[in-house]
C-alpha cells in the first residue's frame, strides 16, 4: 500500500517522474535481485555444463590410457608373446626370457618380472663379455639345478637382444656319469636348434616392433574419437615428445606446470573453443626414465554454444523481468493518477456547488426565505436600468407590518419571527414569476414589479393586503391579527436612480400609515390617492 | 657375504643332523619295507583309491586329464614350487633310489607322480619329469587346470587398469583338478591312501595331528625338516 501512496505524491508530474523520486530505491533493488538471480542461475548452469564436460573427458582420458597401455603391451610383446606362450606351455623348458641388450626383461614366462633387470650372476658375467654369449652354463634357480644359455639375437648386424633359456637337469643326478654327459650333449644340441629357430622369429618380431609407431597410434586415436582435436605427450619440462600433430613435436607446450593430477580447462586456442586436459601418464614405457604428462585438446564448441545461449537467456530473462515490472508499476501509477484526477474533479464540482449555495444563502433572507436586501437592491438596479433603456414601466411596492413592535413586545421575538415568516410566505405566493420580493429590513418588505404600471401594481398590492388581513397568524395556537400598509410608486422619465422610486414608495407607505394603516397608497407628486 | 655364510652354516648343520638321524631311520625303514612288501593289499594307484572306482574310470575315459609336470605349475604358482622344493615329497624318489627299490612297482605308486595312471610316471628313462611326489601327485593330472587358466592367469594376459579380473558370469572358474582344493574330503583321502599307518601316519611334525598337517600344506612353505 505504501508503494501506491508513493505514486500519489507524484500527482501532476510526467509519467517517468515516478522513477526519479522515491521509487528509485525499490526499482534498483528489484533490478539487482532479478539480475542476481539470473546471474546465479547462469553460473550454476554453466558449472554443471563444465562438470559434465570434465566427466566426459575424464572418461576420455581413461579410455586413452587403457588404449595406450594396450598399445604399449602389444608393441612390447608382439609375436614374442605367442612365442613365449608356446615355448613355456608346450615345451619342457624351465625358464624362457627375452631381454634387451642391457639385460632388462622385455618378455618372460613370469609376468611379474617383465621390465625388471635380469640379475642372475651367470647371466651378468656373460653380459660383461659379449664373446661368451651363446655358451651354456649351469645354474641353480628356484632350488632346481638347470642348464642355461644366453643366446644373442642380432638385427641389422647389431646385438638387439638376448634369449635366456634354461632347462631342468635335476633328473640327470640319477644317471651314471657317461649317460649323463651324453644326455647333456643331446640336450645342448636340441636347445641350439630350438634357439636358432626362435631367433628368426624374434628378428621378425623386432622388425614389426619398429614399425608400430606412436605417431600412428595417436593420430588414429584422435581420428576415431569424436571431438578430440589433438593429443600430445609431454616431458616434465613441457617439451612435446609425441603428438598426433606431427608439426608440434619438439616444440614447447604452453602450460605452466605439467599436471600431476587430472586438470581440465576451457580456453580458446587460435580462436577455436577447446577444452584442454592435462593428466599424468604413469608407467608409460616410451622414452623411459622420466614421468610423462598427457595433453589433450577437445573440441568444446558445443559447450561454448550452450554457454552463450545460457548467457542470452539470463540477460533476456532479466530484461523481460525488468520490463514487466516497469510496465506493472507504470500501469499502477496510471491508475492512481486517474483516481487522483477524478478525485480532483469531484472536489472542484463540490466546491463550485458549495460556493453557489453560499452565494444563494447570501441572496436569501434566512427567516422568510425571500431575497435579502442586498440581492433586492442589486435586482432593483438591474431592473431600473432595463426599464429606463427600453422605456418600460416599473413599479415598486413597499410593504410594512402594522404594529409589529407591539407584537414583539407583547408576544416575544419568536412570535414576531413567526409573523414575519408567515407574512413573507403569503406575500411570496401572490407575486408573478417575473416579480421580485425581498425583505428590506425589520418588518419592511419590498416588491419589484417589472413591466407593470401603477394601476396594475395597486391591484397586486391590494390583493396582498387582503391576503394578510383575511386570517390571523397562529403562534403556539394563539391567533395574532396582522395587517400591512403598502406604498406604491412608479418609475418616471425624470428619474436617474432607482432610489428615487424607492423614496417615492416609502413616501406612499408613510401616507398609508398616516391614514390609519391596513391600506395601500399610490404615490402622487401632488396628492396621495386613496384607494376606492 | 653374510647371507651366503649364513646359508652355508645352515646347510652344514642340516647335514650334521641328517648324519645323526639317517642310521636310525634306515634301520626303522628297513623294518617297514619288509612289512610293506609282505602286505597282501598294496597301494598301486592312490588316485583311484581316493576318488573311488566309478569317478576315476569316468574321468580317465574322458581323456581330459594328463600329467604335465611341475614346471608348468611353476608358471603361475612359483612360490608353491619353491616351497615344495623344500619339502620331502618332491624327494620321495630319492628314498627309493637309496633303498634300491626304484623299480619296485609296489613302491612307485606312492613315490612318483601318477604311476599306474594313464600319462603318469612310467619309468625314469621315459618320464623323468614325473619323479617324486609333485603337485599333481596329490591333486591329480593338471592338464585341464592349465587349459582352463592359461588365458586368465598367463603372463600374456594384457594388464587391466584397476581391479582384478572377474569372469563375465561372475563365477569362479572350477579348478579343473580331480583332487582340487575345493574338495578337502578327497584330498584327505588322497593323503591317507599313501600315509597309511605304516608310512608316516603319525605326522610327527604336527604332533600326530592329521588335520594340522593338512592345514600346514595349504601354505606355500610347510617346512623343510620333515622326514618320514
Amino acid at each position: 500500500m505504501k508503494f501506491f501512496t508513493l505514486f500519489n505524491k507524484d500527482e501532476g508530474s510526467r509519467p517517468i517522474g515516478f522513477l526519479r523520486r522515491y521509487n528509485i530505491l525499490p526499482f534498483a533493488t528489484m533490478i539487482m535481485v532479478l539480475g542476481g538471480l539470473s546471474a546465479h542461475n547462469y553460473f550454476s548452469q554453466k558449472s554443471v555444463l563444465l562438470k559434465q564436460l570434465e566427466t566426459d573427458n575424464i572418461n576420455l582420458v581413461h579410455s586413452f590410457h587403457a588404449a595406450l597401455t594396450r598399445f604399449e603391451t602389444i608393441r612390447k610383446t608382439v609375436n614374442l608373446q605367442v612365442l613365449v606362450r608356446n615355448i613355456s606351455l608346450e615345451l619342457e623348458i624351465f625358464e624362457f626370457r627375452y631381454l634387451d641388450r642391457n639385460g632388462i626383461i622385455i618378455n618372460s614366462m613370469f609376468q611379474d618380472e617383465i621390465g625388471r633387470t635380469f640379475d642372475r650372476p651367470g647371466f651378468r658375467e656373460n653380459l660383461q663379455k659379449p664373446d661368451e654369449l651363446g655358451k651354456f652354463y649351469k645354474d641353480n634357480r628356484d632350488m632346481t639345478p638347470i642348464l642355461a644359455i644366453s643366446y644373442p639375437v642380432y638385427a641389422k648386424n647389431e646385438l638387439a637382444g638376448i634369449i635366456d633359456l634354461a632347462v631342468d637337469i635335476s633328473d640327470l643326478n640319477y644317471m651314471e656319469n657317461d649317460l649323463r654327459n651324453a644326455a647333456v650333449r643331446h640336450m645342448q644340441r636340441d636347445i641350439r636348434n630350438l634357439l636358432k629357430a626362435i631367433a628368426g622369429s624374434v628378428t621378425t618380431s623386432l622388425a614389426v616392433y619398429e614399425t608400430l609407431d606412436y605417431y600412428d597410434f595417436l593420430r588414429n586415436f584422435t581420428a576415431t574419437s569424436n571431438n578430440l582435436k589433438q593429443i600430445s605427450i609431454l616431458a616434465p619440462d613441457g617439451t612435446i615428445e609425441l603428438s598426433s600433430d606431427f608439426l608440434l613435436v619438439n616444440s614447447t607446450a604452453n602450460i605452466d606446470n605439467p599436471a600431476r593430477i587430472f586438470r581440465g580447462m576451457f580456453m580458446y586456442d587460435r580462436g577455436q573453443p577447446v577444452y584442454r586436459i592435462t593428466a599424468p601418464l604413469p608407467n608409460m614405457s616410451h622414452g623411459g626414465g622420466h614421468e610423462h604428462t598427457l595433453l589433450m585438446q577437445v573440441n568444446a564448441s558445443e559447450y561454448a554454444r550452450n554457454t552463450r545461449s545460457l548467457l542470452m537467456t539470463a540477460i533476456a530473462t532479466t530484461l523481460a523481468g525488468i520490463l514487466y515490472a516497469v510496465l506493472i508499476a507504470y500501469s499502477i501509477y496510471q491508475v492512481n493518477m486517474q483516481n487522483v484526477r477524478q478525485e480532483r474533479d469531484r472536489l472542484e464540482k463540490e466546491v463550485e456547488a458549495r460556493t453557489k449555495e453560499i452565494k444563494q444563502l447570501s441572496n436569501t433572507d434566512p427567516l422568510t426565505g425571500l431575497s435579502s436586501r442586498r440581492y433586492l437592491e442589486e435586482q432593483m438596479g438591474v431592473e431600473f436600468k432595463r426599464a429606463v433603456r427600453y422605456d418600460h414601466s416599473l413599479s415598486m411596492l413597499m410593504v410594512d407590518l402594522d404594529h409589529f413592535k407591539k407584537i414583539n413586545d407583547t408576544l416575544g421575538h419568536l412570535a414576531g419571527d413567526k409573523v414575519l415568516s408567515e407574512v413573507g410566505r403569503r406575500l411570496g405566493k401572490t407575486i408573478r414569476e417575473t416579480d421580485f420580493i425581498g425583505r428590506y429590513g425589520g418588518e419592511e418588505f419590498v416588491v419589484i414589479l417589472p413591466e407593470t404600471p401603477t394601476s396594475d401594481a395597486a391591484q397586486i398590492a391590494d390583493k396582498m393586503r387582503e391576503l394578510i388581513a383575511e386570517r390571523p397568524v397562529f403562534f403556539e395556537g394563539r391567533p395574532i391579527n396582522v395587517t400591512v400598509s403598502i406604498g406604491v410608486a412608479e418609475l418616471c422619465d425624470s428619474m436617474t436612480t432607482y432610489e428615487e422610486v424607492f423614496h417615492n414608495a416609502d413616501k406612499a407607505l408613510y401616507t398609508s400609515k398616516e391614514n390609519g394603516r391596513n391600506r395601500i397608497t399610490c404615490f402622487n407628486p401632488a396628492q396621495i390617492l386613496r384607494p376606492t | 657375504m653374510g647371507k651366503n655364510s649364513g646359508k652355508i652354516i645352515i646347510v652344514a648343520l642340516l647335514t650334521a643332523l641328517a648324519c645323526l638321524l639317517v642310521p636310525q631311520y634306515s634301520l626303522a625303514a628297513d623294518e617297514r619295507i619288509q612289512d610293506e612288501l609282505s602286505d597282501p593289499s598294496p597301494t598301486f594307484n592312490p588316485l583311484r583309491k581316493a576318488l573311488g572306482n566309478k569317478t576315476y574310470d569316468h574321468a580317465m575315459k574322458s581323456g581330459k586329464y594328463r600329467y604335465t609336470g611341475n614346471a608348468k605349475c611353476r608358471l603361475c604358482h612359483r612360490e608353491f614350487f619353491v616351497g615344495r622344493k623344500k619339502d620331502p615329497h618332491i624327494y620321495s624318489y630319492e628314498r627309493l633310489v637309496a633303498t634300491k627299490h626304484q623299480k619296485n612297482k609296489r613302491c612307485l605308486g606312492c613315490h612318483t607322480t601318477g604311476y599306474n595312471v594313464e600319462s603318469g610316471f612310467i619309468s625314469f628313462k621315459k618320464t623323468p619329469i614325473l619323479i617324486g611326489v609333485q603337485c599333481e601327485g596329490c591333486h591329480g593330472p593338471g592338464s585341464e587346470h592349465v587349459r582352463l587358466h592359461a588365458k586368465d592367469a598367463s603372463p600374456f594376459a594384457i594388464p587391466r587398469i584397476g581391479g582384478t579380473k572377474k569372469r563375465k558370469d561372475n563365477k569362479e572358474i572350477k579348478g579343473g583338478f580331480l583332487v582340487g582344493a575345493d574338495k578337502p574330503k578327497i584330498i584327505k583321502r588322497m593323503c591317507l591312501s599313501c600315509h597309511t599307518k605304516r608310512w608316516g601316519h603319525s605326522f610327527p611334525r604336527t604332533a600326530h595331528d592329521f588335520q594340522a598337517a593338512y592345514n600346514l600344506y595349504k601354505t606355500p612353505l610347510p617346512g623343510d625338516d620333515d622326514s618320514d
